[in-house]
């Protein structure tokens, strides 16, 4: 077991930067998800961290030791390919020791290891099939158990899940939680998927177009996303965004926008500078309701479609020019063409500034 | 195509006879070699009946007993063997470098392997034959088989380049991940999982070698070097043959080919149209 | 030391070893050459000597002939053997241990003599008969009346005919052990290119851009150049000493008796003419270019020498074997002195370093190539380029001559295609051979494939398996047995059309039905391929597909058209091009079955090529002659290739 740390580092593919300048520090222990959307950088992240990319420029570092140069075997770390990877003229019982042979493991050494690892993931009836042979579920654990024999110092995986049906995949998610609560290996996982990033994560990593864009713990993020694009990307369904400028009314200051007007918080107002200044205001469906009758800080749009979940409903449509997705109560009269007024909750606003993108209420609590 | 399915129709019972007629016509000569090799005269026998009138194994006897056939077998078996071992060797490694690798000069090296392949052999004799007595291995079972393993490499490359490209990259990063150095990783992961596009070329190396004639009648000065094509073509004389002798020795000759043959033909055929033309 | 002078360091040094390794390995050829040229001239001699005599008396021939042979190895230094031989008799010999053997006894027991009797007798058959039939049939078209033969102890032996009236009579054969000739590379060139390598290297790094790559280029080349030169000269004083020996040996045999040659004083304006002479009366073209003393000073290039008091002058050329080594050798120096000068340039340029650097960093990916490549280098590649440059040269008595474009304008501008051996002509039938054979191969195989392809035949497995046999028989016995099967008497074509009542044909006395046996027979053996290729093709096109256009009402033949054809397309094309390019080389059918009667008429461009090499001895002209086929066969499948992109993707 060891920690990890990224500093400065640079993938470059001729003059293309794809990785730039990334910083991370993972403590021994951590399940860091590095998530965000596919070309962000976080595979080749992943990838450089396993050795199977040279890190153009910067250090990587496990258990305090550069490890730049080392190749892959000397690294102490395993991985779980989005593939699998299994080698299919193995069985899995040869799948899963292969890493121990060819370190030249005595052989009792490796039965108990394999048998240890089997009865975790539950493949104990397995190990003499060939992967040909085996459902996608089981395949994904052949996979899991080929890392855990090795007792790493590091588990990678790189978006583990992807190839499974939807229900496959919540169970897995689980497995792999579980897995990490037993054995405590730090772990790093690559995914795209923001649910499993939430899920599963001490601390996730949003990385785009190379750059980490933000890094904190789930709720952190979903709280205090520090800019337009991890607000965007963390929370389901995604964010509203709405053009506003701020401008006075009655003495208080109101961000306002084409169908939108809401004040601004008195806690917030000494962030937001002069007036006049172009702002991005953020409400995620899940803090939008139906608005009463005197109720003020309000978005008014057209409702397009209707998703009724059971629980709730989406309300999708337009405001002006910008989508608008609300959660309303699942008993909710609105139709589809209807005008709707829907307020905000006033203590969940996001702002950001227009031209940065950065949030404005970094420090607030 | 034909969706009337009951196999005894009008036009199928046509079809069958046709085939049927087609096929007698294609085996025919083949029925009259194993006559031949079975039949003690050593006239050429093409009368209509496809069967040896008193058949006996005198020519087999012959071949055994009264020329250098075992020696010419002998040979041919070494040359074909060392062959296909030295040809797929060499292939496996340079198709390995094609697939997996991006290096400079790796289109002109498959440029040059897809070209070699359309050289005609005779430019290549004259100065192979020369390089070849310079290197002091005229007349040497060594010299026809580095010529015969350098010739079926190319389209080994190309077949076995194709194959590589099949197999996912994950499972070698997975390998490398495991602790695997490069060498294991081609020994214990892409080998195993390549083995049908390896015995196509080992078949087509093996073939290459047992079947060629021009380059062995021409470098191969003495008897007791020939190989079986060579050997053979002794018995068919300018003016006579012995027609039982050399069909015997035909069918020897024929069995491990065709046997080996029919039992790889379906990947040898994509092999052929990829290796010739396509990746 | 910047890195252009290093690269400059190493592209001098490169060229000047590979060069320093060239022209030891030439002086050691001509070396060999000129032994053999020695061996060969006593061996006429002794030829010549004993048809002279058996002209005179014919009792004395056997005598004489005897003496000769007995005296030539003690009257001429280095010649261990001699003997004259006819079939399997001896007539004369001065080999101690047949000492008892009766002379003219039925006594030969070495096979190896008795072949070489046999191709030379052939060979002089052959020539007259190729001359009646063909009048210009030039010296350079001749077979060569020679055989040299070297043993694995060095010694050298020549066996040439011997004539009387131009009728074959004997084989003469002299064995000879080399003489040591002095190889000696002078080095004062080479050490000056060294110094002057360390002198630039050192001052380089203080040159900028164009001055440094012209400077080391104009070096480096200057520098090669030099080393030929110098060669050159050497070469010269090499070839003085070889024909100085040569005289000396002429000088022997003409006291031993055994060729007249005037050998005092004013008999020095005979030597010319004796020597022009060959002894058995063949005028030999390399040897006129002797110069006796009184023409001599008419020649300005020409270095004089005295042999038993003889002066001979020396012009270049003169007496060497072929007279190639001096203007092979220019040639290569260019070569290396553009070798150089590239090398130099690149590094210059940093092209060397970087191409260095990829070594290194794609360590891995060459490793794994080297050992195939090293096998390609070595036996395609290097047999490749030799082979292109054979195609300049021409081999004339054992030594291979630049003779520039001659052997391309031979084979293109001679456009008499009455003549079966014309290029035009080759070329027609061989685009005629290769465009019925693929017609067809494809129609015959995609018919069968289309017949097979019905899921509900019967017994459809039996009829592929036997159908693929043809393919799956080695094809050199295919052809062999074919050939068998058009026989005039006993072939079964001629049996079955007796057996109909037609007259039997003689298959290989005119053009149509010899070219009809070559085409049947690679029929044969062809049409499975393509038919498996099909029958591929047809399985893996989608059922719902045609069944989607019986719902569209299609017609069988419009399904055919429109579905089948075009999906058989992208299989089939790869399949006809590798097809053509097969047939188009088909050596063996060709060489086997019709073995080009009548004629040579049926012979195609690779059969062809073979007999001018191996049949022919015109190496040079088969190697012209190859260059061409490649070329058309490269530009058919680039342009193929093009129209089709049978290769995209490959290359990914």
């Amino acid at each position: 077991m060891a920690s990890v740390q990224l500093e400065k580092v640079f993938k470059r593919f001729g003059d293309n930067a794809v990785v730039r300048d990334v910083n991370l520090d993972i403590e021994d222990g951590d399940f860091v998800v590095l998530v965000g959307p596919s070309g962000c950088g976080k595979s080749t992240t992943l990838r450089m961290i396993a050795g199977l990319e040279e890190i153009s420029e910067g250090n990587l570092k496990i258990g305090g030791k550069v490890v730049n140069n080392l190749s892959p075997r000397d690294r102490d770390v395993a991985m779980v390919f989005q593939s699998y990877a299994l080698y299919p003229h193995m069985t899995v019982r040869e799948n899963i020791s292969f890493g121990l042979k060819l370190r030249k493991m005595d052989a009792a050494e490796i039965d108990a290891r394999v048998k240890n690892a089997s009865g975790i993931l539950g493949l104990d009836e397995y190990l003499e099939r060939k992967p040909k042979a085996l459902s996608g579920g089981q395949r994904q654990r052949v996979a899991m158990g080929r890392a855990i024999v090795r007792q790493p110092a590091v588990f990678l995986f790189d978006e583990p899940l992807s190839n499974l049906d939807a229900k496959l995949r919540v169970q897995m998610r689980a497995e792999i939680a579980k897995l990490h609560q037993q054995l405590g290996i730090t772990t790093i996982y690559v995914t795209h998927d923001q649910v499993e990033a939430m899920t599963l994560a001490k601390h996730i990593v949003v990385m785009s177009m190379g750059l980490v864009q933000q890094v904190g713990a789930p709720l952190e993020l979903y709280r205090r996303p520090a800019n337009l694009f991890v607000a965007g990307f963390i929370g389901s369904p995604a964010m509203n965004f709405f053009d506003v400028e701020v401008k006075e009314e009655g003495g208080v200051p109101v961000m306002k926008g084409e169908g939108v007007s809401v004040r601004v918080p008195e806690r917030f107002r000494s962030l937001l500078g002069e007036k006049g200044r172009k702002l991005v205001l953020g409400v995620r469906p899940e803090h939008m309701h139906e608005a009463t009758e005197g109720e003020t800080d309000v978005v008014v749009g057209t409702v397009d479609v209707l998703e009724p979940l059971g629980a709730e409903v989406h309300a999708l449509g337009k405001v002006a020019g910008s989508d608008l997705t609300a959660r309303l109560e699942p008993d909710t009269k609105v139709q589809v063409g209807d005008t709707v007024r829907i307020g905000v909750a006033l203590d969940e606003l996001h702002i950001f500034d227009r031209s940065t993108g950065r949030s404005l209420l970094e420090g607030v609590s | 195509m034909n969706h009337d399915n009951n196999p005894f129709s009008g036009g199928r019972i046509l079809k069958m006879l046709f085939l049927a007629a087609v096929t007698v016509a294609v085996v025919y000569p083949v029925l009259w070699v194993v006559k031949m090799a079975l039949t003690p005269s050593q006239g050429f026998d093409a009368s209509a009946s496809p069967l040896p009138s008193n058949p006996d194994l005198s020519n087999f006897v012959y071949l055994f007993k009264e020329t250098d056939f075992l020696r010419w077998l002998l040979n041919s078996s070494v040359v074909s063997a060392t062959t296909t071992l030295l040809g797929v060797f060499l292939a496996c490694t340079a198709a390995y470098a094609l697939s997996r690798f991006r290096f400079p000069l790796r289109a002109s090296a498959m440029m040059m392997f897809l070209i070699q392949q359309m050289f005609p052999g005779v430019l290549m004799m004259v100065p192979l034959y020369i390089i070849v007595d310079n290197l002091g291995l005229l007349d040497q079972l060594l010299g026809l088989t580095l010529v015969y393993a350098t010739t079926a490499i190319p389209f080994c490359v190309w077949m076995l380049k194709g194959y590589f490209d099949t197999i996912p990259r994950d499972l070698e990063e997975a390998a490398l991940m495991d602790g695997a150095t490069p060498a294991m990783i081609f020994w214990r992961i892409m080998l195993p999982l390549s083995l049908p596009a390896v015995a196509v070329t080992a078949l087509f190396s093996f073939m290459t070698a047992w079947n060629e004639f021009i380059l062995a009648a021409i470098f191969m000065n003495s008897s007791e070097h020939y190989t079986l094509p060579v050997g053979l073509k002794t018995m068919v004389g300018q003016f006579s043959t012995e027609w039982g002798h050399f069909a015997a020795g035909a069918i020897l000759v024929s069995i491990p080919v065709v046997a080996l043959f029919f039992a790889l033909q379906k990947q040898l055929v994509g092999g052929l149209t990829a290796g010739g033309v396509k990746g | 030391m910047n890195r252009a002078a290093t690269s400059f360091v190493a592209g001098a040094a490169v060229a000047t070893l590979a060069f320093l390794t060239l022209a030891h390995f030439e002086n050691r050829s001509e070396a060999r050459q000129f032994q053999e040229r020695r061996v060969e001239v006593m061996a006429r001699a002794l030829g010549f000597a004993q048809v002279q005599e058996s002209l005179r008396e014919d009792d004395a021939a056997e005598g004489l002939a005897q003496r000769f042979a007995e005296a030539l190895p003690k009257a001429v230094p280095g010649v261990e053997r001699a003997f004259l031989l006819k079939r399997n008799k001896y007539l004369a010999h001065s080999d101690p241990e047949l000492a008892d053997q009766r002379l003219d006894s039925e006594s030969l027991t070495d096979k190896v003599l008795f072949d070489q009797g046999r191709k030379l007798e052939a060979e002089v058959k052959n020539n007259d008969e190729e001359r009646e039939r063909n009048h210009s049939l030039g010296e350079r078209n001749a077979y060569p009346e020679v055989v040299v033969a070297q043993a694995p102890d060095g010694s050298v032996s020549v066996a040439v005919p011997v004539k009387e009236d131009g009728q074959f009579r004997a084989m003469a054969r002299v064995t000879a052990r080399p003489e040591e000739v002095p190889t000696r590379f002078p080095v004062r060139v080479p050490l000056f290119g060294v110094a002057l390598m360390v002198l630039f290297a050192l001052v380089g790094g203080r040159l900028k851009g164009y001055a440094l790559v012209v400077g080391g280029t104009g070096l480096t080349v200057g520098l090669v150049l030099a080393q030929a030169w110098a060669y050159r000269d050497w070469q010269d004083e090499v070839r003085a000493d070889h024909a100085q020996r040569m005289v000396a040996t002429l000088g022997q045999l003409g006291q031993a008796g055994l060729l007249e040659l005037a050998v005092e004083p004013e008999g020095a304006a005979a030597l010319p003419v004796a020597l022009a002479q060959r002894p058995d009366g063949v005028a030999a073209p390399d040897l006129k270019m002797v110069k006796s003393a009184t023409v001599a000073g008419d020649v300005p290039d020409t270095l004089r020498f005295d042999a038993d008091g003889v002066a001979v002058y020396y012009a270049r050329g003169f007496l060497a074997p072929g007279a190639a080594g001096g203007r092979g050798l220019t040639i290569w120096s260019i070569g290396f002195a553009l070798i150089a000068g590239g090398l130099f340039i690149l590094g210059a340029l940093g092209l060397l370093r970087r191409a260095g650097d990829a070594a290194v960093t794609h360590r891995n990916a060459y490793a794994y190539m080297s050992p195939a490549m090293v096998g390609m280098l070595v036996l395609v590649f290097i047999p490749v380029i030799y082979g292109i440059s054979l195609g300049f040269q021409e081999k004339q008595y054992g030594a291979f001559q630049f003779v520039g474009l001659d052997n391309f304008i031979g084979i293109l501008s001679d456009f008499d295609v009455s003549r079966p051996e014309n290029f035009y002509f080759k070329l027609g039938v061989t685009v005629l051979w290769t465009v019925s054979n693929v017609t067809l191969h494809v129609s015959i195989g995609l018919f069968l494939a289309l017949m097979l392809n019905d899921q509900f035949l019967k017994a459809k497995g039996i009829f592929r398996v036997l159908l693929i046999i043809p393919w799956a028989v080695p094809n050199y016995i295919t052809a062999l047995i074919w050939k068998g099967m058009f026989h005039k008497q006993f072939g079964a074509f001629n049996l079955a059309l007796e057996a109909m009542g037609f007259e039997p044909v003689a298959w290989f006395n005119s053009f149509w039905p010899a070219f009809f046996t070559n085409l049947s027979t690679n029929t044969w053996l062809g049409f499975p391929f393509m038919m498996v290729v099909s029958l591929g093709a047809l399985q893996s096109i989608p059922t719902d597909l045609y069944e989607a256009a019986i719902v569209d009402g299609a017609s069988r033949w419009q399904r055919f058209r429109n579905i089948t054809l075009p999906l058989l397309m992208p299989a089939l094309v790869p399949a006809v091009i590798v097809g053509t390019v097969w047939t188009f080389n088909m050596f063996n059918i060709i060489y086997l079955v019709s073995g080009g009667a009548p004629n040579g008429a049926t012979d195609i461009l690779i059969t062809d090529a073979f007999r001018w090499a191996f049949e022919r001895d015109k190496y040079g002209y088969a190697a012209a002659y190859s260059t061409v086929i490649f070329v058309i066969l490269v530009v058919f499948t680039t342009i193929t290739n093009r129209i089709t992109g049978a290769t995209k993707g490959a290359f990914e």
